[in-house]
């Protein structure tokens, strides 16, 4: 099979700073640039370690985010404080099926697909799963696109806060849970930055190595490396 | 590939660095499980709990609206009903089981005992509650029991009469609920700080006990001796006193309520206890006053609950509360709160008695309007009463009343009233205690006290007369009115001044004085003498004609009435001081009445005035009381005559002819005297007639004069002489008269004396008519010809 040749298996690291291509040796496992001073990785340092701690943070934050109410609603001097799913319900028992669809999707579904996505990734690259990288890179293309909309409920809060503040008759004040929603959506945005799209393809190339070598009789001579 | 072979040794070197352990990235889920699993453990801790209820009837639950509430805060939510059929908690009805969802929070509320209730707005004039559940809908109202827990609870219908909290609980007793409901407020100066809390029959089914709940913070404001009453609604009660409104709050109006007070009087009373009982009182009023007693009067009197206040010298002290008749319906029995203060004062020698409302314009007409009021006339006593036996009518005197005590005799008292005024120079100096007939009926006693400071005024001499009244004598010269002020004139009064001997000798007058009391001023000031006079009757006098002496009034009739035989009138007049030597023997007295004759009108006035009495004193002396009254004018009769200056004749006539008394006696159609009476002769054929001649005619008459009848009228007619009419007078025409001549100086004789008798031609002689003598009057008299 012929395959092109990938930096890292001729020693060259590239600064993300200044993409200064850097030649380091194969038992280097971090070094500074020596153009600009950044730290160097031959892949993102623990790109697979942070973006399951964020990937985890924003699962769990998920929980408050649906507890806590994020957002109360008071309509002469009282009011209800709904939580997310609450609210969805309302808005569908209320018949507004179309908007609870969009608050759903906004504000469950994505989260969540995002979350499932990041997940997926990290088991594909941790355990190098089988999968073709071409679809991997489709999921984290998906789950990179739509994060930022998640934020789409955070700004109504905020907007709606913003309006409705007409005194004693009717009043919208944010809840923690929004504070929380708001979390999961940063802590997931920061967990697909951290995800390292070429590890997926390292694990392909060790794969397609491997199968050579079952082909062609080669040893494992780049496995260390690629673990790097 | 060739490109990275080529300028492999070109690229610089990375500078090695360290590496670290783990990294801290980890700290980020290691918080974020945290936050969740602390909410997850509150979510789950504090999770819902699932408990169902039945109710009788799902009448305004709402489907996941429908709150459960306790303290006012939202508990749980009904999630789903269910029908019952034959539901064996509620006696085989059908029913409606409500799922509801309690918060976590909730689970102590749900034990064993606990109970649950629909909270629906409840307007009605009885009371407002649940008004809230006007927004927010029904509720679930929760009262938690004890016990363990539970998860299926039958609803009760009404809520349960317990409130939570730490407070007061005591019972008030009351005949009638009013509208006192479950919640209704407690009110201390109009601040709510209690509700009642449930209320039932007593057990002998006589009473109504209502629980109170008094908050703890306010529980020291229930002493022992607070009074509570019922606020509920608006208490008008409506009398002559006026309309007395009474209104605790509006939401009292409504809801009903209880207020309570503690009277000065027991402030100190210890506070109340769990579980005291009170009296509920109707009305504040009947609240406010004190010692409950009770008044047996032996008849029916008109007194008002809540009204009319029981007065102890003037000073309220005490108040009606209710009144009803007593057992054997001959009497009433009136309870009374009498004010705290009079404790010691209701003994044995307390009376009570009944005070018709007097009119004193001094306190305005309000003393009238309040309707009728029990006296008291409050006295210590060996022992304390309760239960007293009051009169319906007041005690005629109170000696312990400060001042000069007096009694007045009096026939009657006119229009005099318990209560009026005694003046002195018509300023108010003393008060009518009472009054009393006097024992043998013959008169009334009047209880008067004079103000102490005026009792000086009262001297052994004083004379008190009534002022009641009004009195107006008309006559000619006008009318006159008598009143001393517009409050006697309602009221009655009396009046006392000195006596008409101002005597600068009289003693001071000594509590327990008696006195005349006279009918009037007049009466009191004249002293005078009663004399008694017999009328014929048709005479027109009145009472209060009076009594002449040459024009000038020397005393009045007072009072007439018939004889016992009903031949006459009985007359007592009084005769005016310094004019009481006409009661004396020989003084006469006659009527003087309009008199209209031919001859003249007299006394016309008496037209107007009505006919008066003319007396005429006598030359006797013996006093004399009882006279009889001439029918008129006593004419002199021959006796009296004899004795006058004049000339007194008799004429013996065949006839009377019309004379009469008074007729004229012409000479020369002069009158110069006339008839002063006739009467038969001893024989009976003729007629004397008396005349008499004014004395300075007497000499006119002579030994030879002659006498003839000048009545009617002479007609001579002739041929040549014509009609000739001749009468002395007109009035001889028709009254009658005389005439006389006397012949020429030689033959007419001598003068004569009185007693002389002539005879009485019919008609004149022509001859006598030409005789002309020459007399000579009484050159004294001269003047009356002028």
């Amino acid at each position: 099979m012929n395959r092109p040749a990938r930096a890292l298996s001729h020693g060259f690291w590239t600064c993300l700073g200044c993409r200064q291509l850097v030649k380091v040796s194969r038992e280097t496992r971090t070094c500074l640039c020596p153009r600009c001073g950044a730290r160097m990785h031959g892949r993102v340092d623990g790109s697979i370690m942070l973006t399951w701690a964020l990937t985890i943070t924003g699962a769990l934050l998920l929980i408050p985010a649906n507890i806590l109410p994020v957002m109360t609603v008071i309509y002469l001097g009282s009011g209800d404080p709904s939580t997310i799913i609450g609210g969805t319900l309302e808005l569908y028992h209320n018949g507004l099926w179309g908007i609870a669809l969009i608050v759903f999707v906004a504000s469950i579904a994505v989260p969540v697909m995002k979350l499932v996505g990041l997940v997926i990734l990290c088991l594909i690259v941790q355990l190098r799963l089988n999968v073709a990288p071409r679809q991997a890179m489709r999921i984290y293309r998906v789950v990179n696109a739509i994060g930022r909309w998640s934020l789409l409920d955070l700004f109504m809060i905020s907007i709606l806060v913003a309006l409705v503040d007409m005194g004693a008759i009717a009043e919208v004040a944010a809840g923690a849970g929004s504070t929380a929603f708001a979390t999961v959506v940063v802590v997931t945005m920061f967990a697909v930055r951290a995800f390292d799209p070429r590890l997926i393809w390292d694990v392909y190339e060790e794969k397609m190595s491997a199968v050579e070598s079952e082909n062609t009789g080669a040893s494992h001579q780049n496995h260390n490396g690629e673990r790097a | 590939m060739s490109d990275a072979s080529m300028g492999n040794d070109a690229q610089p070197e990375g500078i090695a660095r360290r590496s670290r352990g783990l990294s801290l990235v980890w700290l980020l889920p290691l918080i974020a499980a945290l936050i969740a699993v602390w909410l997850l453990y509150k979510d789950f801790t504090q999770g819902d709990i699932r408990v169902t209820i039945l109710f009788s009837s799902g009448d305004g639950l709402v489907k996941g609206k429908t709150a459960v509430k306790y303290s006012g805060v939202e508990i749980g939510v009904v999630n789903d009903f269910r029908l019952v059929q034959s539901a064996r908690e509620l006696n085989g009805q059908d029913g409606v089981l409500a799922e509801v969802t309690f918060n976590r929070s909730a689970g102590y509320l749900l034990t064993k005992g606990s109970k649950f209730w629909v909270v629906k707005p409840e307007v009605s004039l009885t009371g407002v509650r649940g008004l809230e559940t006007l927004v927010s809908g029904n509720y679930i109202a929760v009262e938690p029991g004890s016990g363990p827990a539970q998860r299926h609870f039958v609803a009760v219908a009404e809520p349960p009469a317990y409130v939570r909290g730490d407070g007061l609980r005591i019972t008030l007793k009351s005949p009638r609920l009013a509208s006192l409901n479950r919640g209704s407020p407690v009110y201390y100066r109009q601040l709510e700080v209690g509700q009642v809390e449930s209320y039932h029959l007593a057990e002998d089914a006589s009473e109504v006990d209502i629980n109170l709940y008094i908050r703890r913070e306010y529980a020291d404001l229930v002493h022992r001796g607070s009074r509570f009453w019922n606020t509920s609604g608006v208490s008008i009660q409506g009398g002559i006193s006026g309309v007395n409104v009474e209104l605790e709050s509006l939401a009292s109006l409504i809801a009903g309520g209880v207020s309570f007070y503690t009277p000065d009087a027991q402030q100190h009373s210890p506070l109340a206890v769990d579980g005291n009982e009170f009296k509920l009182y109707k009305s504040f009023a009947d609240a406010d006053a004190g010692i409950p007693i009770t008044l047996n009067f032996d008849r029916g009197v008109s007194l008002a609950e809540g009204s009319t206040q029981v007065i102890y010298q003037g000073i309220k002290v005490g108040q009606v509360s209710s009144v009803k008749a007593n057992k054997s319906i001959n009497g009433m029995e009136v309870r009374v709160l009498m004010d705290p203060t009079t404790d010691d004062l209701l003994s044995e020698n307390t009376q009570f008695w009944l005070a018709p409302p007097t009119l004193d314009f001094s306190s305005g007409v309000n003393d009238l309007l309040k309707g009728n009021r029990i006296e008291v006339d409050l006295r210590r006593g060996q022992r304390s009463v309760r239960e007293f036996d009051a009169h319906s009518v007041p005690p005629p005197r109170d000696p312990r009343v400060p001042g000069l005590h007096l009694t007045l005799t009096a026939r009657n008292t006119g229009s005099l009233q318990r209560g009026a005024s005694v003046y002195y120079r018509q300023m108010e100096v003393g008060r009518v205690q009472g009054m009393a007939l006097k024992e043998d009926g013959s008169g009334v006693e009047v209880y008067v006290v004079i103000d102490p400071p005026y009792a000086y005024l009262v001297n052994n001499e004083s004379r008190f007369w009534n002022v009641s009244g009004l009195r107006a004598s008309a006559s000619l010269k006008g009318i006159e009115v008598e009143t001393d002020s517009l409050l006697s004139m309602v009221r009655g009064g009396i009046a006392f001044g000195s006596g008409p001997h101002d005597s600068k000798s009289a003693g001071q007058a000594m509590n327990g004085d008696s006195f005349q009391l006279y009918a009037s001023r007049d009466d009191a000031m004249e002293e005078g003498i009663n004399i008694y006079i017999d009328l014929s009757g048709d005479e027109g006098l009145k009472v209060g004609a009076p009594l002449r002496y040459r024009g000038i009034q020397v005393g009045e009739i007072t009072a007439m009435r018939l004889t016992l035989d009903l031949d006459g009138v009985r007359a007592r007049a009084r005769l005016y001081r310094r004019a009481e030597r006409f009661a004396r023997s020989g003084t006469r007295m006659w009527v003087v009445g309009p008199k209209i004759g031919l001859g003249g009108v007299d006394h016309l006035d008496t037209l107007v005035t009505g006919p008066f009495l003319e007396l005429e004193p006598g030359a006797g002396g013996e006093p004399q009381t009882d006279f009889v009254a001439l029918a008129a004018k006593p004419e002199p009769d021959l006796a009296d005559t004899m004795m006058m200056p004049g000339l007194a004749l008799i004429l013996d006539a065949p006839r009377r002819g019309s004379l009469k008394r008074g007729s004229p006696v012409y000479y020369r159609q002069v009158q110069v005297g006339q008839v002063t009476g006739y009467q038969l002769g001893e024989l009976a054929d003729r007629v004397y007639i008396y005349v008499y001649i004014e004395p300075q005619y007497r000499t006119l008459v002579r030994e030879h004069s002659r006498f003839w009848n000048a009545s009617g009228m002479e007609v001579n007619f002739g041929v040549m002489t014509g009609l000739d009419v001749h009468t002395e007078s007109a009035q001889a025409l028709l009254a009658g008269g005389i005439a006389f001549a006397t012949p020429n100086n030689p033959e007419m004789g001598l003068e004569v004396e009185s007693g002389s008798h002539y005879p009485l031609y019919g008609k004149p002689d022509n001859e006598w008519l030409l005789w002309s003598p020459k007399i000579e009057l009484y050159p004294a008299l001269e003047e009356n010809f002028k």
